[in-house]
Order: C-alpha cells, then structure tokens, then sequence
C-alpha cells in the first residue's frame, strides 16, 4: 500500500524523516524496511512479501473510498436509530 | 417430528400430546445420522439436552408452560459463550476454551424454556474459509458438494437438515444471511442494538449482529421475541421496547409500499434468481403489496467502507491472538488479519463517516416505502471454491458474487432472507430474496415474510439424504 516500483508516495514520506523524497520520486530504500517504518515492525520481512500483494490487492478500494465525498460536518454515527 | 414448525411444535408440547424428551431425542438421532456427512455440529450436549428435556417435561405437566419456545430444541453458532461447555469460535486457537459465562441471548432462550442441544460450525473466527478449523467444513444439506455458506455454516446447514428447528447466527457482512440463502431456511440480521451482543466474540463491534435462524418466519419473530431488548451489559443493546412481534404477524401486505431495488444489487445475479424474486414480487403484488422503485444512491461505496471498518476493528478485535497464536490460525485469517492490521486511522475515520451517510440515504428511502427487496446473493458456490488460502485471486476465476448484504450492516437496518424458490438441473439448489425494513422495522419484515409463506411451500421443501 502506498509503495509501488520503488516510488514515494504518502505513506513512506511520512516513514522517511523530513520529507526528503518527494512524492513520485524514486527511492531506493528497500520495500519492506520502508514498510516496516511505515507499519512500525509489526510484521516480518516473510510476511510481507505474502501481504504486499494483498495490499496491493486493496489499494482500488481504498482508492474509491478516499476520494468518495463527504460533506464537510458529516460525523461518525452511532448506533443504527442516531 | 423433526419436519415441525416450532409453531407446530410448540402447541404439541403446551397441550402435552408430544414430551421434550421425544422432540430433543427426536433432534439427537438426526444429528447422529446426519452429522457426519453435513459437519454441522462441533459439539453436541446430548446429556445436558435430555435433562433440561425432562425438566421441562416435568415443569409443563405441572403447568408451568413458559411460552412458545419452552421444550424446543436450539443450537448457537459456536461463537456465543455457553458457561461450562467448550466455545470454540471455529478456531483452534480457542478450541478449548470453556467459559465461565453466558452469552445473553443463550441466557434468555434458556430462560425461555429452550433446550441448547449442541454447538454449531463456523468459519473461523467468523471471517476463515473453514481450511484449517477444528473439524472438516460444514457441507450444504441440498448438495454436499456445494457450501452452505458462511460463516454461520452450521446454523443453516443444521436447519436444512432437520437437526434442529432454531439456530442462532452471526451477521457482519451476510454471515446469517447468506447461510439462510444457500440452505433454503430463514435469517434475520436484526437492527443494529435490537439484540445484545454480550458473551458474542466479537469481529467488528460497528457491523456485527447476532439473529435468529429457523425454517419458518414466524419461528425466526417468536425467537427474536425472546432474543431481544436492552442489556446492561452491551451498551450498543437499545433500551427501547420490543414489540411484541406476533400481534402483527398476520397483518397481511396489503397496502404495504416494497420497493424493489433496481441497479447496482442486481448486477451480477444469475437470471435465474432475477426471475425468481420478480415473481415472489409478483406474489406479494398479488397478496396487495404495492409496488415501488427504490433508488440506493451510492450503494457501492458501502463494500469499500465496510470493508476498511471490518478489518481494522478485527484487527483490534484479535491483535493478541494474532501475536502470540497465528501458526494456529487458518492461513486466510491470519492473512486478513495482518493486511487488516495496516489500515490507517484516516481511512477507518472515512469508513465511519461514509456509515453516516448511507444511514441517512436509508432513511430517505424508507420514506418512500416500507421494505426494500433485493437479492441475497446467487445460489450456493462449490465448497471447492469457498475454501481457499488467500484473498488474492484463484488460478480458476470464481463464481461472480453480487454485493447484496453490506448495505443492512453497514446501516444497521434490520433484514431479511428467505427461501422464494430453488434452481432448475442437478442439484437443485435454494434461492432467496432479502427484505430490508428502517431500523427498529422487523416487525414489517415479518409481515411480509410469513404473508409470502402462506402463499408458498419453498420453505416446506427438504433435501433428500
């Protein structure tokens, strides 16, 4: 998620101290020690070469729901009679 | 015996022309018979049921009849804690679990008289493919071949089979719904705080529900009776009053505004389901419902939002299991539980927020009719295809699947599956339609439902073993 070919996006320059890449810049650091500090090293380097695909998998619907439009006061609800 | 309706049933026991021990070791026999090829039960309490069977026996010849459920024989998915007996929640992580509590809604249908005979298969954790559980899969009754659907499998497969007439399911994405669909029986995902979720082990506390299941509608409204209203010990649980669901059971659909779902839920369902729901429409048209068009705006962004809800609060949910127990998991769930665990709190936020606005997009259609009807999915997949170690997708492309059941959780309304009709060719499979109602509306769900079963026998029919 976020991290494809190498290239920066949102959350590895959040990983990468200061923002020294540029979003679409390309970068070097290896995909899963970008992950891990993306993710805080909460999953292995096996482990990612299994989920990054499925992450990658996610990545249209994750697309679809950011850039769905919420109006701009719309709040978490509760329970289903709020 | 065991073809009875609890309605049936019931009146036999209260009038004492059948005993409890007769109608639970009725129960027993066809699970002996049966279970080894269905896998509906992982764990049956013959013992403890035909004690509680002669206790109740004996508290209905002293007249102490406790009402329509006393001496019926049920069973939970085996995600509800039952104090003292293994709890296994499908997973062998917790396959010995034994609690040393009980969940309300087993607490109350005890209180109510009924008789827990066993314990029934799921997928695990209530989200797995059933690869890895404790026990083999659950297999649909109409076909063994075909899965019953999950992840309440054993609470419609037991059904379909004539195991038990009342079953208990959870619902966070279609999990008692689809069930019902693919095993030809009844499911009501109740509304969101219709019914108290405590001693449930949790997926999601934003999508999940816990409802009834049985051959009959009027059975699922007489076990909602009984499941519902507030609890102090879920706070989500509604304080409001439960109404009491068999004075309008009968009412009839005439008038009744139903507004059939055009669009996006019905991209992807077989033609044969289509015709089918038309025509159960048509019946309810005939019955003196009125027909209407009910426009969902947005219906698909609810997959996406559920989707991001349901994996970072399973994530939540599991993190210690995930941690300390994953080479015990079944390696879809432990897949979806680490890839649940990376989303961000932007998206979980957005998630939420979208809720919202599909909540009030429902309220502004249930102010143009009274239930929407739309499909629950196309007929039962091959076991072969629902078992699988991944999310990423199968060398053989599987079955389309319409996206019909997001919606009720996401917004919380009550809904509705029930048998409308059956698939042409070998095997001959369910179909069902759904009926969706405002929240807090089950009462209209019912109406409906049982009108349409008193115009057809879908619901009588049973497979053949």
């Amino acid at each position: 998620m976020g991290i494809t070919n190498g290239v920066a996006r949102r959350e590895l320059l959040l990983a990468l101290a200061g923002g020294a890449a540029a979003e679409g810049q390309v970068v070097t650091v290896a995909r899963w020690e970008a992950a891990a500090q993306v993710y805080g090293v909460r999953i292995g380097k096996e482990r990612w070469a299994v989920l990054e695909p499925v992450m990658e998998r996610r990545r249209a619907q994750l697309e679809v729901l950011r850039r769905f439009r919420v109006a701009e006061g719309v709040e978490p609800a509760g329970g289903a009679d709020d | 015996m065991i073809e009875l309706s609890v309605g049936e049933l019931g009146s036999l026991l209260r009038t004492r022309k059948v005993s409890p021990v007769e109608v639970v070791g009725a129960c027993l026999r066809q699970i002996e018979r049966l279970n080894p090829q269905v896998q509906a039960f992982l764990t049956v309490t013959g013992e403890s049921a035909l004690a509680a069977a002669r206790t109740a026996e004996e508290e209905i010849r002293r007249g102490r009849y406790k009402g329509p459920l006393h001496g019926i024989p049920y069973a939970p998915k085996d995600l509800l804690a039952t104090k003292g007996i293994r709890t296994t929640n499908g997973s062998r992580v917790t396959a010995e679990w034994v609690p040393e509590y009980e969940s309300t809604v087993t607490a109350r249908l005890q209180a109510a008289g009924a008789i827990l005979v066993g314990k029934l298969n799921l997928l695990e954790f209530a989200m797995g493919s059933g690869q890895r559980g404790l026990v083999a899969p659950a297999r649909n009754p109409w076909s063994l071949a075909h899965s019953p659907s999950g992840s309440s499998s054993g609470s419609g497969a037991a059904l379909a089979a004539r195991m038990v007439p009342l079953t208990i399911g959870t619902d966070t994405g279609g999990s008692i719904r689809g069930p019902a669909k693919s095993c030809g029986v009844v499911g009501l995902k109740p509304t969101y705080g219709r019914v108290s979720r405590y001693g449930v082990t949790a997926l999601s506390w934003t999508l999940d529900h816990v409802g009834p299941m049985a051959r009959t509608v009027a059975d699922v409204a007489a076990m909602l009776q009984v499941m519902s209203g507030a609890d102090p010990r879920d706070r989500t649980a509604a304080r409001r009053a439960v109404p009491d669901f068999t004075k309008t059971l009968g009412a009839g659909v005439k008038g009744l505004r139903i507004g059939v779902a055009e669009g996006y839920f019905f991209e992807k369902v077989e033609p044969e389901v289509e015709r089918a729901l038309r025509a159960a429409m048509g019946e309810l048209e005939k019955l003196g419902a009125v027909r209407v068009v009910a426009k969902v705006e947005n219906a698909a962004i609810c997959s996406p939002a559920l989707g991001v809800i349901l994996g970072a609060e399973s994530a939540t949910v599991h993190a210690e299991r995930l941690r300390d127990s994953a080479g015990l998991m079944d390696p879809l769930v432990r897949e979806r539980l680490e890839a649940n665990s990376l989303y961000s709190a932007m998206d979980y936020i957005q998630a939420l927020r979208v809720r919202t606005v599909m909540m009030e997009e429902m309220r502004r259609v249930f102010a143009g009719c009274d239930a929407v009807l739309l499909p629950a999915g196309n007929p039962a997949p091959l076991l072969e295809t629902e078992i699988v170690q991944t999310d990423l997708p199968p060398a053989v492309p599987a079955a389309p699947r319409p996206d019909t059941f997001n919606l009720a959780n996401l917004t919380g309304i009550p809904s509705l599956v029930l048998p409308c009709g059956f698939t042409a060719g070998t095997p001959t499979l369910p179909i069902g339609m759904q009926l969706c109602a405002k929240p807090f509306g089950e009462a209209t769900l019912f109406r409906i439902g049982h009108a349409y079963q008193g115009v057809t026998d879908w619901h009588r029919r049973a497979p053949k073993f």
